[in-house]
């Protein structure tokens, strides 16, 4: 028997992460009462966070427990931040299956837990200009957005004044500034990059655009550069929605948030709109409904376009939002070769120098979007990116020899690395796509997606510029003791930065939600997460989540809950 | 001497300065009452510096007693972790970096079964993601049977009645002559020290620390 709530809220957020935590602290300070539901367990920072722990103190010092891996993460083990300090910040993959047509595996890397993933991301915020916005009245692909950047502008504004994102100011229309802190400092290894590449290329190499704060920022001290964010902060200097977006919504009183809640799918009435949504107590299983006037659903892009496809009924046969045939399809996520890489010989030193430094350093989009730089092999463009710093003792293992004279050796002769990718921007293609597997279900018996992902034509053209580029920067910075050249594009979903499925536009057939990630089918349920995004860019998409979560909040409490009463 | 990152003093001097910097204090943001939130909500706290401070400066783990090698073998074990690091057998190091390769070892069967105990699915999005090698070389490395094969050649050589000065000559011999067993072995062992208390300071490492400002190129006025 299901249990219900008897209490109607005004908003049911599913999903407690970058997306959701602004769209709870918007509603409840503008007085809506919000339940939040999230799958995953809370993470108290005295009992999870492993900031400062030492790799001696570590079972496996810091290489991790490779059988458990194995057995229960041997998707999740894939990700370079899940490792013996952080696997528990993770899914146990084995309760969270998902399944892929067999010669196109697609790595689907989860966090959930009270915050999402964003306890755990890189931080990298960068704003969507209207070469993402209206990348297909530029070139003629696909479709634009409803929505222009001057539409985000204020948002980004307002988003980046109160999370705190540092960075530089450099000027180019493709690449938009916004309300930084101070950026940080660049390494030496990237001033020797940025003076030649300047010179040779004509481009910028600035500090990379981070959400961690360089100065202290509404009662949150800034960063003191350890180097740890995804073991969790507990000076709260990035960005993370449990130390900054949900504590305000929990101040105003009007905040209940129940974690270990799995939410199933949402409750239609006949009248096609959501009443509430059905969730799985994490832990006993036990079945609990809970009603809403509005359900927004920030789950994460695929998570919610699971739930969406999941929300069957007589009048919904396919799922909520299904009507336009585009639900689940145009799945992206970025593609990077990575990496080039080798020795900077001018800065072999025996003295160590400080690292801590949580970002490195961006070449922006030039590629297709300046135009002294066009490739009219692929449509769209590129980013370059990358991080140089001294060895720690890696270079240790080419050296002969044993005893104190070795140790010395590898103490004394300190080399420089170097390290570029590219990160490229996919097509959105309709026959990338998930779809509920008519087989599997998960720990909890919901169907489990089924990912029919690959790159295209435009993709591998678009690495083979990329390489070719990666080759001329290692070859202009001549670095010694190089790595070969990648050659193999990055596993599809490999970025974490999946998107679209449930693609936002004005015209219902060909699209999911509106302007207002308002889905066209139910219009008291929104989607807020990247499950919305039209086109991807070639940047990092969480700032723009949060833009468009915000604008969505507003739009909900200002239009939507007023208009309904 | 020990350089300040490891010592309680330097942790607290460290600390003092990145909070002076910060313009905040411990009274207020007690004041924040961080009880009120819902668990998994958190407010930024300095209570972490005790957290930090107990474990820079705690006792190191306690070493588990038995060993996955047998006592002569992992006698001998200790005897080349030894000799590459230029320690005596009987140095504190020695015995926590030849006990985990001891672990490592003694968990390296389990790890073998679990590599060629993935799904297809899953074997087929490691290979990739790291190559076919690196998932054939999981499935199938077997340190355990070398490092068997590699302390019984070593005892054949008679190694353990050899001179220090002789001892190190045979590793280099074998070295030269791309011994794996040497090779593997030498590779944990610098995993194990440089990850050790004493390897960290050794190398002087500069990070897991508190700074008021990005580290980055002193050298540039661009930076500044």
């Amino acid at each position: 028997m299901v249990k219900k709530d008897p209490k109607t809220y005004d908003v049911i957020v599913v999903g407690s992460g970058a997306s959701g935590g602004w769209v709870a602290k918007i509603l409840c300070e503008k007085g809506a009462h919000v339940l939040m539901l999230e799958a995953g367990p809370p993470r108290i920072p005295e009992r999870d966070f492993t900031e400062h722990l030492w790799p001696y103190r570590l079972r496996f010092r810091g290489f991790g427990d490779t059988k458990t891996f194995l057995e229960k993460q041997p998707v999740q083990r894939l990700c370079d931040a899940c490792d013996e300090y952080t696997h528990h910040f993770f899914v146990d993959d084995t309760e969270h299956p998902y399944t892929s047509d067999p010669d196109k595996p697609f790595m689907w890397i989860r966090g959930r837990q009270v915050g999402g993933k964003s306890l755990l991301w890189g931080r990298v915020s960068y704003r969507y200009s209207n070469f993402e916005f209206q990348a297909a009245a530029r070139d003629g692909y696909g479709e634009n957005w409803p929505i222009t950047y001057r539409d985000m502008e204020p948002y980004y504004d307002m988003i980046e004044s109160y999370i705190g994102v540092s960075g530089s100011r450099e000027g180019l229309p493709q690449f938009p500034d916004g309300k930084f802190l101070p950026p940080m400092r660049l390494s030496c290894g990237e001033v020797y990059a940025r003076d030649i590449i300047a010179r040779q290329f004509g481009w910028r190499l600035t500090p990379d655009r981070s959400a961690n704060l360089t100065t202290p920022l509404n009662g949150r001290p800034a960063c003191h550069y350890c180097e740890q964010c995804h073991r969790g902060c507990f000076t709260a200097s990035y960005f993370n929605s449990p130390a900054v977006t949900l504590p305000d919504a929990a101040r105003t009183g009007r905040f209940t948030l129940v974690s270990d809640a799995v939410v199933s799918h949402l409750v239609m009435d006949d009248r096609g709109k959501a009443s509430g949504v059905v969730f799985l107590d994490r832990n006993t299983h036990a079945e609990r409904q809970a009603r809403s006037r509005v359900v927004v659903l920030a789950a994460s892009a695929l998570e919610s376009t699971r739930i969406l496809m999941n929300s069957r009924s007589r009048r919904f046969p396919d799922g909520v939002g299904a009507s336009s045939g585009t639900l689940g399809h145009y799945l992206m996520d970025h593609f990077t070769l990575e990496s080039a890489s080798g020795i900077i010989p001018s800065l072999k030193s025996s003295r160590r120098q400080p690292v801590g430094r949580p970002m490195g350093f961006i070449i922006p989009k030039y590629t297709n979007a300046d135009p002294r730089f066009p490739d009219k092999r692929f449509l769209r463009g590129y980013y370059l990116a990358g991080d140089s710093r001294q060895q720690l003792y890696e270079h240790a293992f080419a050296m002969r020899g044993f005893g104190r004279e070795l140790r010395e050796k590898i103490r004394q002769e300190i080399p420089y690395m170097f390290t570029i990718y590219a990160q490229g921007e996919p097509l959105p293609r309709y026959d990338n796509y998930v779809a509920l597997d008519p087989d599997v279900k998960d720990a909890w018996g919901i169907p489990v997606l089924r990912f029919h992902a690959s790159y295209g034509e435009n993709e591998f053209a678009m690495a083979k510029g990329m390489r070719e580029k990666l080759g001329e920067i290692v070859d202009a910075l001549k670095l010694e003791n190089r790595s070969p050249l990648p050659e193999r594009l990055s596993v599809f979903g490999k970025n974490i930065h999946e998107a679209g499925t449930a693609r936002m536009g004005s015209d219902p057939k060909k699209s999911v939600v509106n302007r207002f990630n308002q889905v066209h089918d139910a219009p008291n349920v929104f989607v807020t997460d990247g499950a919305c995004f039209v086109t991807q860019g070639c940047y990092e998409p969480t700032l723009t989540i949060m833009a468009l979560s915000a604008r969505a909040a507003d739009y909900i409490a200002s239009e939507y809950l007023r208009q309904h009463g | 001497m020990i350089p300040d990152e490891f010592t309680r003093r330097g942790w607290i001097r460290r600390l003092g300065g990145a909070a002076a910097l910060n313009r905040i204090s411990a009274t207020g943001l007690a004041a924040a009452s961080p009880e009120k939130l819902p668990p998994g909500l958190y407010e930024p706290s300095l209570q972490h510096l005790a957290h930090s401070l107990k474990t820079a400066s705690a006792p190191s783990p306690e070493l588990p007693s038995s060993h996955h090698f047998g006592a002569e073998n992992f006698s001998l074990l200790k005897t080349l972790v030894a000799l590459i690091l230029g320690e005596e057998a009987a140095t504190p190091v020695v015995l926590e970096v030849a006990t985990w390769i001891d672990l490592m070892v003694g968990h390296s069967e389990e790890v073998r079964i679990a590599a060629r105990g993935l799904s297809p699915a899953h074997r087929r999005l490691a290979v990739d993601y790291y190559g076919e090698d690196t998932v054939r070389e999981l499935e199938s490395e077997d340190p355990e049977t070398m490092c068997r094969d590699g302390l019984a050649g070593l005892k054949r050589a008679a190694f353990d009645a050899l001179q220090g000065t002789e001892q190190v000559a045979h590793l280099t011999s074998l070295e030269n002559a791309n011994d794996p067993f040497i090779a593997w072995i030498k590779r944990r062992t610098l995993d194990g020290f440089y990850t050790s208390r004493q390897g960290l300071q050794e190398l002087d490492y500069k990070g897991n620390a508190f700074y008021a400002q990005s580290p980055g190129c002193e050298h540039d006025s661009g930076n500044k």
